[in-house]
């Protein structure tokens, strides 16, 4: 009993920070200053899946160039479209992007959405528990998968998974505060220790001046060599990962609920805080430690983050891969538990929250998710994107166009179609371009935000009540 | 109290900074670079937690 008051009294705390304001608009008392934010994108972009993203695009086969100026492209496109697409909805509402789904659609769509965003979390979280584990298994000398391996290679491995799942899982179905306040503290120590892999790296790769350091870039860091069973990586990719790699937080509106305590729109512009140090620092030093590894024993090809680390950095290396994957699992471990919890409200959080990280933790054991991120990753931003273009349309276009917005509210609905129609619609109509038109997942983020946008508008024409439009116009 | 307890993590993460610099000038070797590291990670989460996040007592939201 005590824990379900305390269980409750932290999901409050995690869905709105600042104490409340989860179903009212956020007063102007409680907004917060540019600097908590600065923070709190540094810290939150430096996560442990870093160490996976930077080495694959070495094996995609990108050169120098397309990785420098690619995520510089991505993710300058990424600050601007928090902050001129997410920020100005944000604060013009001050409401949680479930609480403003809501109004949209119904309570019921928020359920089919949570059930989604709590089943891309549990793989999310596969990936940063798999991360956490290698920082285990590599000291202990288990065998590691290749880089192509879908399966585990050995019992070494499957049991550190397993064992340090089910850690992360106690820790986050016990409360999220606790780690919520260790994970601060390590932020700023993570995004120094990142830069030092990077400078540490550059000795042994031959790199002793800034002069060669981009004759060495393109001949032995980003080669531009393709690993067997991957597409090459162009200019395009990097800059459409780099910048879709969030897809779900800024074109999906993710980070509403972030933003609505924003004084300012302007405040978006934070996100640069986290894209250049976690998304372009990070992953280039990333990069570098796997072509010391690779510069060791050219055969040695695997993406294991403790094995990086450890070569590099020492045991300091290891406690990085550790924290960084832990700090990162917990929040998403816990949230994965409140949305599933959210299909029926007597289920008991800490339950919900022991079995989802039981998933993850199973999906975990196979290193298949983790070699091939790059393209979870841009599913993950896919599948939830066509929520941002319902809110960004309802925003913008309903009222110009003789429609009502936040209809499901005002029409006393608790399910409203054409926002979930529209949803997956778009969805099916990426799938329909990926097999039918080989666009590949990369670059299908876009396409299928706006016509997810044009569905809803479309159909919320035809189906909205004009005998309801007249009477609330007037 | 607390700006001393500051500048120890501080010069903790400057200290793993610059001994990985002097690693990549050659002026120490990698494995001098990764004591310091640990050691500086070390001091980090010794002391700042002493001092970062905590509040005063009485003070409302």
């Amino acid at each position: 009993m005590v824990n379900e008051r305390m269980s409750d009294r932290e999901e409050k705390q995690i869905l709105a920070p600042a104490g409340e304001y989860e179903r009212e608009p956020v007063p102007e008392h409680a907004t917060r200053g540019l600097k908590s934010y600065l923070g709190m994108f540094a810290g939150e972009h430096v996560a442990g899946t870093e160490l996976l993203i930077g080495p694959l695009f070495v094996v995609h086969g990108v050169t120098a160039f397309d990785l420098v100026f690619g995520l510089l492209a991505g993710n300058l496109l990424a600050v601007l479209t928090w902050t001129f697409i997410t920020a100005p909805i944000a604060v013009k509402h001050r409401l949680t992007l479930y609480f403003q789904l809501e109004k949209i659609g119904g309570k019921y769509l928020i359920k089919v959405y949570n059930v989604a965003n709590g089943i891309l979390w549990c793989c999310l979280a596969s990936a940063m528990i798999y991360v956490s584990a290698t920082a285990i298994a590599v000291p202990l000398h288990f065998k590691m998968p290749a880089l192509n391996d879908w399966l585990p290679p050995g019992p070494g491995l499957i049991i550190t998974v397993i064992l340090t799942g089910l850690l992360f899982t106690y820790v986050a179905a016990r409360g999220y505060q606790a780690l919520a306040q260790f994970a601060n503290i390590a932020a700023p120590w993570m995004v120094v220790l990142f830069a030092v892999f990077g400078i540490s790296a550059l000795p042994e790769l031959g790199i002793h001046s800034l002069k060669n350091f981009w004759t060495v870039a393109n001949q032995s860091i980003w080669p531009g060599h393709v690993s067997e069973g991957r597409i090459h990586f162009t200019f395009w990719h990097v800059m459409f990962f780099s910048w879709f790699g969030n897809m779900a937080w800024h074109w999906g509106m993710g980070d509403l609920s972030i933003f609505r305590f924003a004084k300012k729109y302007t405040y978006g512009f934070a996100s640069a805080a986290g894209m250049f140090f976690g998304h372009y620092m990070a992953w280039i030093c990333a990069g570098l430690l796997y072509a010391v590894q690779v510069h060791r024993n050219i055969a040695d090809t695997a993406i294991t983050p403790g094995s990086l680390a450890l070569g590099v950095a020492g045991w300091a290396g290891i406690i990085l891969v550790f924290v960084a994957g832990w700090t990162t699992a917990n929040p998403i471990l816990y949230r994965a538990g409140l949305a599933f919890q959210s299909l029926h409200s007597k289920w008991p959080r800490f339950k919900v929250t022991l079995a989802a990280g039981v998933i993850a933790s199973v999906i975990g054991i196979f290193p298949g998710l983790s070699s091939k991120f790059l393209d979870f990753a841009a599913l993950y931003g896919l599948a939830l994107c066509p929520m941002g273009a319902v809110i960004f349309v309802d925003h913008y276009f309903m009222r110009r166009a003789g429609m009502l917005d936040f209809y499901a509210e005002r029409a006393n609905l608790s399910a409203w179609w054409p926002p979930l129609a529209a949803w997956f619609l778009a969805l099916i109509a990426c799938v329909i371009l990926n097999i039918g038109f080989g666009v590949q997942i990369f670059f299908l983020g876009l396409p299928g935000w706006i016509m997810a946008g044009i569905f809803y508008a479309v159909m919320s024409k035809s189906a909205q009540n004009r005998f309801l439009i007249k009477r609330l116009s007037l | 109290m607390k700006p001393i307890l500051v500048s120890i993590s501080i010069l903790a993460l400057a200290a793993c900074f610059i001994s990985s610099v002097l690693c990549a000038m050659n002026d120490i070797s990698p494995e001098t670079n990764k004591t310091v590291l640990l050691a500086g990670t070390l001091v980090w989460f010794v002391f700042t937690p002493l001092w970062m996040g905590r509040k005063k007592r009485g003070i409302s939201k």
